[in-house]
């Protein structure tokens, strides 16, 4: 069991997925809050046209990846509590797929360089960008932390906010510019499906299981960081891919919180 | 009977056996593809240990995901070799993230000055693989200098056989150079212009292999290739088709096309020589067969 921490590329592994599942945890419980994991989806794949599109003229694929996934962000953040919000968020989705494909088309030359940017790889994290992941996690959950009242109040009663002068738009968008900076660096480090499944299954987890809103984001925290040690320890013995057990436990912990505070209820 | 049993006990034992446990007895390398690996293989004899990790020639290495055992092996590993140029930048990945002072890389495109972008299946450069030899014949002789003789043999025997390849390939070109072909992917692209052969539709290969869609264009220009009879050979990657290469492969039979099936990775039970001779060998039948 310890032999696999003798090796630095399992080290690394921990201390990123941990950093990687405090944040996820945490931004994901505001955004199941708001309803918005749909959006927290499509932040996680507009960065494919950024990065490639980048590449294409000469930029960093990585730069091209957190500009694209802004912008998206703030677009996403200003359309606010409208109605047919998850209508502009699929055709903006696939509007930067459509475009991804596009810049595709444009290469000359092989665009791997441009593309592996898009699937990190838990097990390939070097020890400097372990460091970079945490400061960018510190960052992200102090811009969490400053605008947590407001969002919090415009979330849940956001007639009432509004009429307390609560600028619902702008909330909505200092927001969302937080999820699309933990997706954008995030993605590339530990892959798009990892980023994703902790940000939205340990968040709807804790809301099943909690009541105020500290302990909610404590518990969905928790389980993300649990969710996340947990699939590297079962991958490092069965050999099967990280992602697969992420997702699976993330499942499963859901699947049983509903269960069980549905057999509370009866 | 008995190597085959110390290698069942070993396979046995492995899980339980800690980071670097052979490491005084045999030089471990590791390959990202096993090409590679069969460099390393006849380079370091008995003297070395090999992995390939990409070794299945049914698996498109594009869709490789690296597993715990595949990072453990680059973990422990004392010199690894990977192709570089974008093709395989997980193992770049898996590199970084174990930082040891005594592993050595030996990257394919850095010793042939190719860098990302480049046509990234340069192994089918006759010059890549005699290099990447040398290079790890110099490492293994650095690091187990005991051994020195066997190195040089086995890297004179390796060279000697690589250059009859070479031969084999001035042949062809002598009497077959400036012939049209073209391909699906461009995975044989350095060994046909190696071979002297003209490639046509370099675009839509490129959009294959970036898994970009061809335009309509790109796939007229490319069937148009095969039935006015510019293009002589198509060859296609035998570990990657689909229903478009299907199409294509229908339609260059139609036209008495020669077509003929490359590979990406080594096939099981082939080495380098004889991998290479084959495809040579089949390039030369096919266009016999059409000049009678």
């Amino acid at each position: 069991m310890l032999t696999m921490l003798e090796y630095e590329f399992m080290r690394n592994a921990f201390a990123a997925s941990a950093i990687v599942g405090i944040v996820a945890g945490a931004v994901g419980y505001f955004l199941v809050l708001r309803g918005q994991t749909f959006a927290g989806h499509a932040l996680a794949h507009v960065g494919f046209p950024g990065a490639t599109g980048a590449a294409l003229v000469g930029l960093s694929p990585f730069f091209g990846l957190t500009a694209f996934t802004l912008a998206a962000g703030i677009g996403i953040g200003l359309l606010g509590e409208r109605a047919h919000r998850d209508v502009a968020i699929g055709i903006v989705l696939t509007l930067s797929l459509g475009l991804g494909l596009l810049f595709l088309h444009f290469y000359t030359t092989n665009a791997a360089q441009a593309t592996s940017v898009l699937f990190g790889n838990v097990l390939g994290i070097g020890f400097r960008t372990v460091l970079v992941l945490a400061a960018m996690a510190i960052v992200t959950l102090a811009a969490l932390t400053l605008i947590a009242r407001p969002l919090l109040f415009a979330s849940l009663q956001p007639e009432l906010a509004e009429a307390k002068g609560v600028n619902l738009e702008l909330v909505s968008t200092l927001f969302m510019v937080i999820v699309a900076v933990a997706t954008a660096e995030a993605t590339q480090i530990v892959g798009v499906l990892l980023v994703f499944a902790l940000m939205v299954a340990p968040a709807a987890t804790a809301l099943h299981l909690t009541r105020g809103v500290l302990a909610g984001v404590v518990v969905s925290i928790l389980i993300a960081v649990a969710i996340a040690w947990a699939s590297l320890v079962l991958a490092y013995f069965t050999d099967w891919p990280t992602s697969f057990f992420i997702t699976a436990l993330g499942a499963l912990g859901y699947l049983s919180a509903g269960a069980a505070s549905r057999l509370r209820a009866a | 009977m008995r190597p085959l049993l110390f290698a069942a006990v070993m396979l046995a034992a492995a899980p339980f056996l800690s980071a670097g446990a052979f490491a005084a007895d045999r030089v471990s390398v590791v390959a990202a593809e096993n090409f590679y690996g069969d460099v390393a293989r006849q380079i370091g004899g008995d003297h070395v240990a090999v992995t390939s990790i990409l070794s299945n020639p049914d698996e498109d290495p594009h869709l490789f995901e690296t597993s715990p055992s595949t990072a453990r092996a680059v973990a422990d590993a004392g010199i690894v070799i990977y192709n570089g140029a974008g093709y395989d930048p997980w193992m770049e990945k898996l590199v970084s993230a174990s930082s040891a002072d005594s592993r050595t890389a030996i990257v394919a495109a850095a010793l042939t000055g190719r860098k990302a972008g480049d046509n990234p299946h340069l192994w089918y450069d006759p010059a890549t693989l005699p290099a990447v030899a040398r290079a790890l014949g110099g490492e293994l002789v650095r690091r187990d200098p005991e051994n020195t003789a066997d190195y040089e043999a086995n890297l004179a025997k390796f060279t000697l056989s690589m250059e009859k390849i070479g031969k084999e390939i001035a042949n062809v070109r002598k009497a077959y150079g400036g012939t049209e072909v073209t391909a699906t992917e461009p995975v044989f692209g350095y060994m046909a212009e190696a071979l002297g052969f003209k490639m046509l539709n370099g675009k839509f290969q490129t959009a294959v292999m970036n898994d970009a869609e061809p335009t309509p264009k790109q796939v007229i220009a490319f069937e148009k290739s095969l039935k006015d009879g510019s293009a002589k050979i198509l060859f296609y990657n035998s570990q990657v088709t689909d229903q478009a290469t299907e199409r294509l492969l229908g339609i260059a039979k139609e036209n008495k096309v020669s077509v003929i099936g490359v590979t990406e990775t080594m096939p099981a039970g082939q080495t380098i020589q004889s991998w290479f001779a084959g495809q040579i060998g089949a390039v030369e039948k096919a266009l016999a067969a059409r000049a009678q």
